[in-house]
This record gives C-alpha cells, sequence and structure tokens, in this order.
C-alpha cells in the first residue's frame, strides 16, 4: 500500500513522509505491546513453575522431609511429633475418591442429558433446559459446597447412619453436580456438530432413533465426548472449596466414601487459610502437592488435546 | 436358496427384534427425559435450600453491618465491598492485557517463522493455563505479589510487622496519652522510624486534626491548671503508640495481603477465559469487513482498531463478563492471599486487607452453629443475586448488540 506513495525513482521522494513515518512507527509500537500481552501468558506460566519447583525444593531441604518418603508412604501425618511422614499417597487417594464418586455421577448423567438435548429434546424443551444448566454451570463452588454441607450430607446420614459428618461421598457428589454442566454443554456441542446426513442415512436404513444415536452418532462425536469428559475431571482434580467444607481434614489412604479424608486442594487451603507459620515444613509441602495437583492437571489438559486432533472425524 | 419357509421364519423373527428395537427406543427416550429432569431438580432443592434458609435473614442491616461473633448481629458490608473492590480492580488489569493478547493472536498473522512459532506456543500455553486449578493460582500469587518472591521474608522474622520497600500515600505517627486523656500524635517519617521520646515543643496534631505544641511534665512537676494546656500536656514516662493514617491513593510494595495482591491473583485465574472468549468474538467478526479495511490502504492496527474490534465489542463484553462473574464467586485463589480474617472494615485503598462475599460464606458454612449456616445462605442469596445482575447485563448486550 505504501509504495504507491514511495517513488523510488525519485530520491528525494525515497523516504515516506514524515506523517507515514509517524504511522509507521506506531504500528510497530502497538505491535510491540499486543506482542507484550501474548509474552505476559507466557510469563505466568514461567512464574507458576518457578514458583512451585523453588518452594518444592525448599521442601524437600527441610529436615525430615524425603523425595522417597514422599513418593512411597502413604501416610500424611505432618502433625505427628516424632511420626511425621509426607506421603502423598494419602491425598492422592482422598482425590481420587471424591473424583471418582464424582465422574460416576457426572458423566452418565451429563452425556445422557446432552443426547437428550441435541437428539431428543423439543425447542420448547431446549429454551428451558439449556439456561437452567448455565445457571448450574454459574454458580459459585463455595455455595455447592454449602449444599453438600448442608443438604447432600444430612441425606446420606439419613439412608445410612454410619456416614460421619464429614465425608469423601458428599463433596463426591457436590463436585458431580458441579461437573454436570460442563460434560453437557460440551458433550453437547460435539454431538450436534455431526452433520445431518449422518443421522439421515442411518435413518433412511431402517434404524431406530436409539440406534442412530448409540451407533452413529455417538461414535462420531467421541473425541468431543472424551476431551469433555477429561476436562470434568481435570475440573474435579482441581475443585477445593467443596472438599474443604464437606470431605473433612484427615489425610488417610481409604476407598471408604462414608470416612472423612482429604484432597490435595483441601490441604493446600487448609495451609493456605490457616495460621501455620510460613517457615513451616507443614506450609512448604503445600508446594509440593501443589506441584502435583499441577503435574496432573497439565496432564489432562494435554492428553484433552491430543484426544481432539487424534481421533477428530472431520466432515467438510 | 432359502425355502419360503425360512424366509416367513426370519421375517417373524424380524418382527420380533424390530418390536424389541423400538420398545428399547422408547425406553431409552424416557431415560432421556427422566435424566435431563434431574439436573432441574438438583437446581430446585439447592435454590429452595438457600432460599428457605436464608430468606428471613436478609434486611438492611445484614448488608450493612460487620461481621460479629453473634450470627443475628453479623452482616456482610466489609465482605460486600471487598468483592467490588477486588473484582473493579480485576476487571481493570485484566481487560486491556486479555483484550490485547486476542488481538495479537487472532489479528496480526505475522509472517516470519521465528514469530509464527511463538504465537503457536502462546496459544498453547493459553489453553493451558485454563485448566491451571485455580488454588494454584492462588499459591502462586501468594508467592509473586503478597511477598514478592520474598522480598518480605526478612521482616517477617522480625514480629510480623509489614515493611514496605517503596511506600506513598501514607503517613505514621506517634500517638502519646495526654494528662486529661486526649490523644496527641507526632508524625514520623517511616514506619520504621524509632519510637518519639517526648520533648518540649514538639510540634504534634490533636484529634480535630489543630497543629499544636508539645509540653512534657516532667518528673516533680505539677500538672497544669488550664483545660488548654492540658490538652497538650505529656508526661516524661509516656511510650508512644504507632498509628498509620492512609490515602484512598496508598500504595506500597510488596503488596501484602492486600486487594491489590488480590485482583491480580483473580486475574490470572480469568485472563485465559477472557482471552479465549475474545478470540472466539474476533473470529466471529466477518473477515469480508476486515478485508475491507485492508484493501483500502488501512495499516493492520488501523484495521483493527477502526474495524473489527468495535465489530467485536459485544462478544469481547459477554465473555468478559461472564469470566467477571467467575470473579465474583472465585473463593479458594483468595483465600491463599487473605486467609480466613474477621475484617470488620470495608477497604478504603487497594493496600486495605479484605475479605470477599464468597469467603464469608465459606467462614460462615463451615461453623457448627445452625444460625452461622443461616446468614452464611442469606450471604450465597446476596451472591447469586450479584451473578444474576451481572449475567442479565450480558445478555442485554448480547441481545442489543449483536451483529445481524
Amino acid at each position: 500500500m505504501a509504495s504507491i506513495i514511495l517513488d523510488q525513482s525519485n530520491p528525494a521522494r525515497a523516504y515516506p513522509p514524515r506523517s507515514l513515518r509517524v504511522l509507521y512507527f506506531r504500528e510497530w509500537l502497538v505491535k510491540f505491546l499486543l506482542a507484550c500481552c501474548g509474552f505476559l501468558s507466557l510469563l505466568v506460566t514461567g512464574s507458576i513453575v518457578y514458583v512451585l519447583v523453588n518452594e518444592t525444593l525448599v521442601f524437600f531441604a527441610k529436615p525430615g522431609v524425603s523425595f522417597t518418603d514422599f513418593m512411597t508412604s502413604t501416610e500424611w501425618t505432618p502433625s505427628l511429633g516424632n511420626e511425621v511422614h509426607y506421603g502423598i499417597g494419602a491425598l492422592v487417594s482422598g482425590t481420587v475418591l471424591v473424583s471418582v464418586i464424582a465422574m460416576a455421577i457426572a458423566l452418565p448423567i451429563g452425556l445422557i442429558t446432552a443426547i437428550y438435548l441435541s437428539e431428543y429434546a423439543p425447542n420448547r424443551i431446549r429454551a428451558v433446559l439449556k439456561p437452567l444448566l448455565e445457571i448450574l454451570a454459574g454458580i459459585p463452588t463455595v455455595v455447592y459446597g454449602f449444599f453438600a454441607l448442608t443438604v447432600i450430607t444430612p441425606s446420606l446420614k439419613f439412608l445410612h447412619p454410619e456416614f460421619n459428618v464429614y465425608n469423601g461421598m458428599s463433596a463426591g457428589i457436590a463436585v458431580g453436580i458441579l461437573c454436570l454442566p460442563i460434560v453437557t454443554s460440551l458433550a453437547e456441542d460435539a454431538l450436534r456438530a455431526v452433520p445431518r446426513a449422518l443421522r439421515e442415512g442411518a435413518l433412511g436404513l431402517g434404524s431406530t432413533k436409539l440406534d442412530v444415536t448409540l451407533k452413529v452418532v455417538l461414535p462420531a462425536a467421541l473425541s468431543g465426548i472424551i476431551s469433555a469428559f477429561l476436562l470434568a475431571i481435570s475440573r474435579a482434580v482441581g475443585e477445593t472449596m467443596i472438599v474443604a467444607l464437606a470431605s473433612g481434614s484427615q489425610p488417610h489412604l481409604t476407598i471408604d466414601p462414608r470416612e472423612a479424608t482429604q484432597t490435595m486442594t483441601g490441604w493446600m487451603v487448609q495451609m493456605g487459610s490457616g495460621d501455620t507459620s510460613q517457615f513451616d515444613a507443614r506450609y512448604y509441602s503445600m508446594y509440593a502437592v501443589a506441584c502435583v495437583l499441577f503435574a496432573m492437571t497439565f496432564l489432562l489438559t494435554l492428553i484433552g488435546n491430543w484426544v481432539r486432533k487424534q481421533f477428530r472425524e472431520a466432515y467438510e | 436358496m432359502k425355502s419360503l419357509e425360512n424366509v416367513l421364519k426370519e421375517a417373524f423373527q424380524e418382527s420380533k427384534s424390530v418390536s424389541r428395537r423400538m420398545l428399547a427406543a422408547e425406553a431409552f427416550h424416557w431415560v432421556c427425559r427422566i435424566t435431563a429432569l434431574c439436573s432441574v431438580l438438583v437446581l430446585g432443592v439447592l435454590l429452595y435450600t438457600v432460599l428457605s434458609k436464608g430468606l428471613g435473614h436478609l434486611s438492611w442491616s445484614f448488608l450493612t453491618s460487620s461481621p460479629h461473633p453473634d450470627p443475628e448481629r453479623a452482616g456482610i458490608w466489609p465482605a460486600l465491598m471487598g468483592t467490588f473492590w477486588t473484582c473493579a480492580a480485576c476487571g481493570v488489569l485484566t481487560l486491556p492485557i486479555g483484550i490485547g493478547t486476542a488481538i495479537f493472536l487472532e489479528e496480526l498473522r505475522p509472517k516470519n517463522r521465528m514469530m509464527r512459532w511463538l504465537h503457536a506456543l502462546v496459544q498453547l500455553n493459553i489453553a493451558n493455563l485454563a485448566g491451571v486449578p485455580s488454588v494454584v493460582y492462588g499459591i502462586v500469587g501468594m508467592a509473586a505479589f503478597v511477598s514478592m518472591f520474598g522480598l518480605m521474608e526478612r521482616s517477617d522474622k522480625e514480629q510480623q510487622s509489614k515493611h514496605s520497600i517503596f511506600e506513598v500515600g501514607s503517613r505514621y505517627f506517634d500517638q502519646f496519652l495526654t494528662v486529661n486523656d486526649a490523644v496527641l500524635m507526632v508524625p514520623v517519617v517511616f514506619h520504621s522510624s524509632a519510637d518519639t521520646v517526648p520533648q518540649d515543643g514538639l510540634a504534634a496534631i490533636d484529634l480535630n486534626g489543630n497543629r499544636v505544641i508539645m509540653k512534657v511534665i516532667k518528673k516533680g512537676q505539677s500538672i497544669p491548671a488550664s483545660d488548654a494546656e492540658k490538652a497538650v500536656s505529656v508526661r516524661w514516662t509516656e511510650t508512644p503508640g504507632r498509628v498509620h493514617k492512609q490515602t484512598w491513593y496508598h500504595f506500597a510494595v510488596p503488596f501484602g495481603r492486600s486487594v491489590l495482591a488480590g485482583s491480580l491473583t483473580l486475574m490470572l485465574v480469568i485472563l485465559p477465559v477472557v482471552i479465549i472468549s475474545s478470540q472466539e468474538a474476533f473470529r466471529s467478526v466477518p473477515p469480508s469487513l476486515r478485508e475491507a479495511a485492508l484493501g483500502m490502504g488501512a495499516t493492520s492496527w488501523q484495521a483493527v482498531w477502526n474495524v473489527t474490534l468495535p465489530a467485536a465489542v459485544p462478544g469481547i463484553m459477554t465473555g468478559s463478563i461472564l469470566a467477571m462473574s467467575r470473579a465474583i464467586g472465585e473463593a479458594a485463589p483468595i483465600m491463599m492471599i487473605s486467609g480466613v480474617v474477621f475484617i470488620t472494615r470495608a477497604p478504603s485503598n487497594l493496600m486495605s486487607v479484605f475479605t470477599v462475599l464468597s469467603l464469608q460464606i465459606y467462614d460462615w458454612a463451615g461453623r457448627h452453629d445452625a444460625g452461622f449456616h443461616a446468614i452464611s445462605s442469606a450471604a450465597i442469596i446476596v451472591l447469586l443475586f450479584l451473578l444474576l445482575f451481572f449475567n442479565s447485563i450480558a445478555i442485554v448486550i448480547r441481545q442489543k448488540f449483536s451483529l445481524p
């Protein structure tokens, strides 16, 4: 565009006039600033990794802490005077327990709701159900924590008196409710992206609606559905306020959902909010736990991206 | 060739299996309906619980009073103001950076290989950042903003006193008790200055803000008779207490457990959300608009500023407001920054200690007293109302300004 103005044959006009130079400079400056914004996100990742690794190294340098104990021990007993163990296994088992319960609720219900919304629901019902799910998705997690504590736990105790006041089941159910709209909306997007022609072809061959859904649409949308599942799992693993309120604070290796348990995030919140000394090994253990959590969610995101790329069916 | 008998047999079985398949299809349809009803039911139970428990406690005095050990007298004013301060600061910080990054990723298509590689890296990075749990951002924010990578560690060892490296908008005073139990304040330079020794002729300020000259009553001297003199006289044994007065623009480095540190941390949490939704807004602007601008000789920034950005604003606003409503409800990262603290005053500047509504809800919900559960659900109603308000703004914007 500038070459129209620049006349190379005339040496006096070989340089752009002043106003254009100002324009070029402004252009360069704006691009530079925008690139800085983009860079900032890299900086954020960099500082996350720096902080986590740095403070984790401080933790492992503390007396009484060892890496092998951290990885292999299944006891997390930092407060017991002479039997101090920092075994991440105990906290991971809490996280896994809560996440498994949550997924047992969110994945089937979420997927079936998504199928209903995309394949069966008449427009009238869709117009009501979609906004309701959006409301459910917008409710802050601390509200779900309150719900778990005041509604789910008493109901569980009513059904089965063996349940502790704080238990993994109640937290898991609440996390499941939290993940439900995520699964539904992402899976529905994936199902809707399947072209109509596929459905019509199957229907034309004499399939019932169930056959179309289960044997044609679902396999075609599988990559999107799996990445929705993975996203929901990573949300459940990183969920904090619900487990902090409802699952209690006794880290131990258990698969009994009736007992109090503690997840990785629960421990981090307990250390961050409490009055633990800032120079205690217990305090720094928070960073090591955060490191493990970060690695887990990062891995889930990577797998999700890979699945989406690898198994995507393109219909164009 | 199949015999006729066999064909008929197959057809008969076929019809049986057809009816079975039809039955299964119908059954599945009902399963779908019932499952979809589940989520509605859950939402209904949740809202009913919160409303039935909290509606009775919602009152004007609940909104305008401070937390209190007695649930009947407790209120949410500091938390409500804390939420406003943090979210406003967070929005001001996040929007330019988020939109800038989205423009960088969507509108400035680089030509050389190096920049293209950077582009792809930033894009991948944002997708990953969106998956990081908010509590991790909380502890990173604590290390990065509260203590600024250990700048504060030195002072933390000596008696928890906050020690700033850089500070504006704050004045420190030594407070003396006069003989008639009034208060005199002597200005000091730094927070860490040594205690002032009472002296005759020291310039001081009384409680009404008048400048006065201090008088010291030495050992054995008698107390002056007149009230005016009593008001400026200090016993020689008096020890001062350090107080500070902060202006609205008070600013200090490191940030400490302040509103600013909280909103920067929230920024980290919602930045990926804002970037991704703004990117989608830019992507949905028809390419013909952009191409027309470029074809008429606009530079790429002119095309963005005058054409694409205005067209993308509704989408950006919708996405950003939804991100802000996430920031309002977020509790875990704020808990890492501010801790669960008992705060009775609304923040007055960016350096104030603070609490937010969601954290107040957490604090009350975690107690064993049913009274606290009730006011917790009253606070939840306020929080949900705020969110509803924000979301309806987003819907209005989406309806009003959406491109035809």
